[in-house]
């Protein structure tokens, strides 16, 4: 059962989709949306910029999920305990990732060889074979967590679990997006833009427009503002050009370049 | 793989007839070129050269076309197997598709410029664009539909995740072998600039929604309240998230997302450390029964 999780593929690679597909798998659908989903939301600001190692969030949820469906419960206690397991093993297995993204570096020395020689095939395979140092150290990990915590164990661990721990947990849970939104507005320049992020708040605060009525309303806001804003600096060049293009044009020819460019 | 070894016998035979055709482009080529890149481009990822032997293969049946004699092939193969990294969904489909354009036109100097001298730029544009923005808001989306137990949620992200993702880099990939040159050009007269400004518009806007709706924190908390009724002294139990409900409402998930924004911003703190810090506190506080996602039913 747990074979089948270990490896992902490319397309996998947001915890929401490879929760879902790690519930399909092991047949508790709803449960792996659910794990999937909160660790999707508080991976929200986390992608991989220029290489960055980032918490292997994606294979967290393979490996709660598939963890917390081997235990009886109601879906939020297991959910809890999901993210219980799912949240610290995505912050481990970011250990390993750099693993996936040195070993390649061989094969890259072997495909300058297969250059050289003008041998395209062997480039390609050393291209190909680059998806196993990608995937060993995540299938790996899920296997021997998948053999290391049998059935019993979780459901030992669910049977004496506190109803307040299980309680904080799933509170836990509901807070944690707030990590991923504000990793979010660190990258967005807010300093300029806030104002923007409260005629979303009003819809949603006080209008009670849904999620997809709030995106809706804010594409055509959006390119009104592009082409407001397009408009007023066209107008202040074209402004400008006239009362600056006479004046230089009689001189030379070189301030005449200067405008033009 | 299988269609790249059909083309070796003919690229490799030094037919005269088979040199008037070599030096341009068939649309097949563009074709494999581009397929090679949408399936295969960042998985052989790696720390000294990053993206260069994606570049490289994506390249190859373009080369292969261009370039007959065998010692020209190796070295335009070598050639692109230098450091190459950018953001892989808008931005490199950009720079192979003008590449290609660049080395269609004997010009390997001027692929060489418009790698060296687009990838920077796209890197930040291109995550910025496709990472922070639109992925941000299909999944928050998508999971605010599953964590309603709605399958819909999943199927909306990989519908909207895989289809756009799929035309914008075809789009790009062509539209950039078509302009050819003139590509630094449109770029330059801040097309991005603008597609950049929209889009953090548009995703402001959605986050405003987004926070208060996706982050569950109400106060359980409640205090009495001593009133004087006809008379007569009554003591009433009020619950405190219903006065915040009345100055502002959904002031406690904001006023997290805020704590947190701070710490981050301000105080640099790694965001593994603040995940950590809200766990201790979160399974704290939720034990206390404090606070918690939502009221409980009255």
């Amino acid at each position: 059962m747990f074979d089948a999780l270990g490896p992902k593929t490319l397309m996998l690679t947001r915890p929401l989709l490879s929760g879902t597909a790690a519930g399909l798998i092991v047949g508790h659908p709803t449960l792996g949306m659910a794990i999937g989903a909160t660790l999707e939301l508080i991976a929200l600001g986390v992608y991989t910029y220029g290489g960055a190692t980032i918490p292997d969030y994606q294979t967290g949820a393979i490996i709660g999920t598939a963890l917390a469906a081997t235990g009886t419960g109601t879906i939020p206690a297991q959910t809890a305990i999901g993210i219980a397991v799912g949240l610290p093993a995505a912050l481990l297995l970011a250990s390993l990732d750099p693993i996936g993204r040195f070993l390649p570096t061989f094969l890259i020395h072997r495909a300058d060889q297969y250059a050289v020689e003008g041998n395209a095939r062997g480039m390609a395979r050393m291209h190909w074979l680059g998806l196993v140092p990608w995937l060993l150290p995540r299938a790996i990990p899920t296997f021997l967590a998948g053999l290391a915590l049998n059935s019993d164990t979780v459901t030992n661990i669910q049977n004496n679990i506190p109803e307040g721990l299980v309680n904080g947990l799933t509170f836990t849970g509901s807070l944690l997006p707030a990590v991923g939104f504000a990793m979010l507005l660190t990258i967005m320049p807010l300093r300029s833009y806030w104002y923007m992020l409260l005629i979303g708040f009003v819809l949603f605060a006080y209008l009670k427009v849904p999620l997809v009525g709030i995106a809706l309303f804010g594409l055509p806001i959006a390119i009104m503002f592009v082409l407001f804003a397009n408009r007023s600096t066209a107008a202040g060049t074209a402004a400008e050009a006239p009362a600056t293009a006479p004046a230089t044009a009689p001189a030379t020819g070189a301030t005449d370049q200067e405008v033009t460019a | 793989m299988t269609a790249a070894d059909v083309t070796t016998p003919s690229a490799a035979a030094p037919a005269p007839p088979e040199d008037a055709e070599g030096t341009g482009l068939r649309k097949s080529d563009l074709r494999r070129s581009f397929w090679r890149f949408f399936w295969s481009f960042e998985i052989s990822w790696n720390y000294e050269r990053m993206q260069a032997l994606g570049f490289a293969y994506a390249m190859e049946p373009v080369l292969r076309r261009l370039y007959p004699e065998k010692d020209a092939y190796a070295a335009a193969l070598q050639r692109h197997l230098v450091f190459f990294n950018t953001s892989p969904v808008v931005g490199a489909p950009l720079i192979v598709g003008s590449a290609i354009s660049m080395e269609e036109a004997d010009a390997p100097a001027s692929a060489e410029g418009i790698k060296v001298g687009l990838m920077g730029p796209m890197a930040g544009i291109g995550d910025t664009l496709t990472y922070a923005l639109y992925n941000s808001i299909v999944f928050t989306i998508a999971a605010s539909f599953a964590l309603q137990g709605n399958f819909f949620g999943p199927i909306f992200a990989l519908i909207f995740i895989s289809i756009p993702y799929f035309l914008v880099r075809r789009w790009q990939f062509f539209w950039a072998y078509n302009r050819g040159k003139a590509i630094a050009a449109d770029i330059g007269r801040g097309l991005l600039d603008k597609i950049t400004m929209g889009s953090t518009v548009f995703g402001l806007i959605v986050l405003g929604g987004f926070i208060p709706s996706i982050v569950h924190v109400v106060t359980t908390l409640t205090y009495r309240q001593h009133l004087t009724v006809q008379g007569k002294p009554v003591i009433q139990s009020v619950n405190v998230q219903d006065q915040l409900d009345n100055v502002l409402p959904y002031a406690l998930p904001v006023a997290v997302t805020a704590i947190v924004y701070v710490i981050m911003k301000k105080y640099r703190v790694n965001p593994v450390w603040i995940i950590l810090g809200l766990a201790v506190v979160g399974i704290a506080i939720g034990w206390g029964g404090w606070f918690a996602p939502t009221l409980p039913s009255k």
